[in-house]
């Protein structure tokens, strides 16, 4: 397995289910994760390790989200053998790593869709460089432009490299010439690098690609 | 996808939303309104059919006027459809629209094993709901319409008692489906959308 400091990222994989209890009063449960047309049971610490994935409010945006951010805030919440659980949930494909601006990032890219899981609530008249998505009447998120272009309609498409690729087209077709959102690489490196941003309010999901 | 300001301190051009690969645009306030109350009062969704006359009726108690030109207006738009339980008409919805989930699932708790919730994380539920209606929060988004979302549930739901079927019909998980939308669609936590064609994955190459 490589090195935490090799710049790779963390991702959690799948959409939350939620807890589930068979009996009234039984303490017996799990909480269950969807990849796909697959129900993966998660116990609690598994579940603790696959939540901490998607990042954490208070972080810092420009704070790489990794296999050791996720450690140490596991440790903190008290979760025994962080490294064997998160090993296991990147067997089980519920997490998954990859470094922004890498080939392996647009194989990551192929592999998975990004869903939302809120509103687009447009932008204001005070910022209009800003993109807000939430619930109606609660901005939760805020995005550039580019990242909410993605965040609309990358779901539409098969996996997100065919989004990344459909967005930098249509953006070339209407004559912008800036490479951010030209260039379905940088564009992707780009969503990547701050994906922990939407992920941690739970504002959108990464699934695997139909 | 909310409201378009194209300028520093400028009022909104419109509001867009996205309905498959197109946008329409709700040209002010007024047809915002009126599309937003077309999801549903959520504390009237289970006594009341969320018909034109109840939105109508809706929009004027809260002093919302000209509901009926605006409505006629969103369907022309294609971002109101009117349908009616077992008919025709209702098929042909089903063959061309899809179901998207929104929120996340937030599960049943010991204290009330029988009703899953879905909501925000660390908040409580915005709606709390029966297995078959979670069941359609959970996994009709899957499939490309909510027709072949019906033929996919009724193979795994219990027919009715005494019909001697194997499976539930297709048909009647419509209607249940139908009902079931109300809930799901006025707490926000589906919306309906067009069936789309997705860009072939091989143009990535």
């Amino acid at each position: 397995m490589a090195p935490d400091d090799s710049g790779k990222l963390l991702f959690p994989i799948g959409q939350c289910i939620g807890a589930y209890h068979d009996f009234p009063a039984s303490t017996d449960h799990f909480t269950q994760v969807r990849v796909g047309a697959d129900i993966h049971q998660l116990d609690d610490e598994q579940f603790a390790i696959w939540g901490l994935a998607h990042g954490a409010a208070d972080r810092p945006v420009d704070e790489p989200w990794t296999r050791r951010s996720v450690l140490t805030a596991a440790r903190a919440m008290g979760v025994r053998q962080g490294n064997k659980v998160l090993a296991g949930l990147i067997s089980d494909h519920l997490l998954a790593e990859t470094t922004p601006g890498t080939n392996a990032s647009v194989d990551f890219a192929r592999q998975h869709r990004l869903v939302p899981s809120m509103l687009g609530l447009g932008n204001t008249a005070e910022e209009p460089w800003i993109f807000s998505v939430g619930l109606l009447g609660m901005p939760i998120v805020q995005l550039s432009a580019a990242a909410y272009d993605l965040y609309e309609w990358a779901h539409l498409d098969p996996n997100l490299w065919v989004a990344c690729q459909g967005a930098a087209a249509t953006a070339r077709k209407v004559g912008i010439e800036e490479s951010l959102v030209t260039d379905p690489g940088e564009m992707l490196q780009a969503l990547l690098s701050t994906l922990h941003v939407m992920l941690s309010p739970n504002a959108a999901y990464l699934d695997s690609r139909v | 996808m909310g409201p378009f300001h194209p300028t520093l301190g400028g009022p909104p051009k419109h509001h867009i939303v996205r309905v498959g690969w197109n946008t329409p645009k709700l040209q002010d306030e007024a047809h915002f309104d009126i599309w937003a109350l077309a999801h549903g009062l959520p504390a009237e969704m289970s006594t009341e059919p969320w018909t034109r006359q109840a939105l109508i009726d809706a929009a004027d108690d809260a002093e919302k006027p000209g509901a009926a030109t605006i409505l006629d207006n969103l369907v022309e738009l294609g971002l109101v459809v009117e349908v009616a339980r077992g008919s025709d008409r209702a098929r042909e919805f089903a063959n061309s629209y899809c179901v998207r989930s929104l929120l996340m699932g937030l599960g049943n708790t010991r204290e009330d094993p029988a009703r899953d919730g879905i909501g925000i994380a660390g908040l409580p539920p915005i709606l709390k709901v029966r297995p078959r209606v979670f069941e359609i929060w959970q996994w009709a988004h899957l499939w490309p319409t909510i027709w072949s979302a019906c033929e996919g549930i009724a193979l795994v739901t219990n027919p009715v008692e005494g019909s001697g079927a194997e499976h539930a019909s297709p048909e009647s998980v419509l209607d249940f489906m139908l009902d079931a939308f109300r809930d799901l669609i006025s707490h926000g936590a589906i919306y309906l959308d067009l069936q789309t064609t997705t860009r072939r994955a091989n143009t990535s190459d």
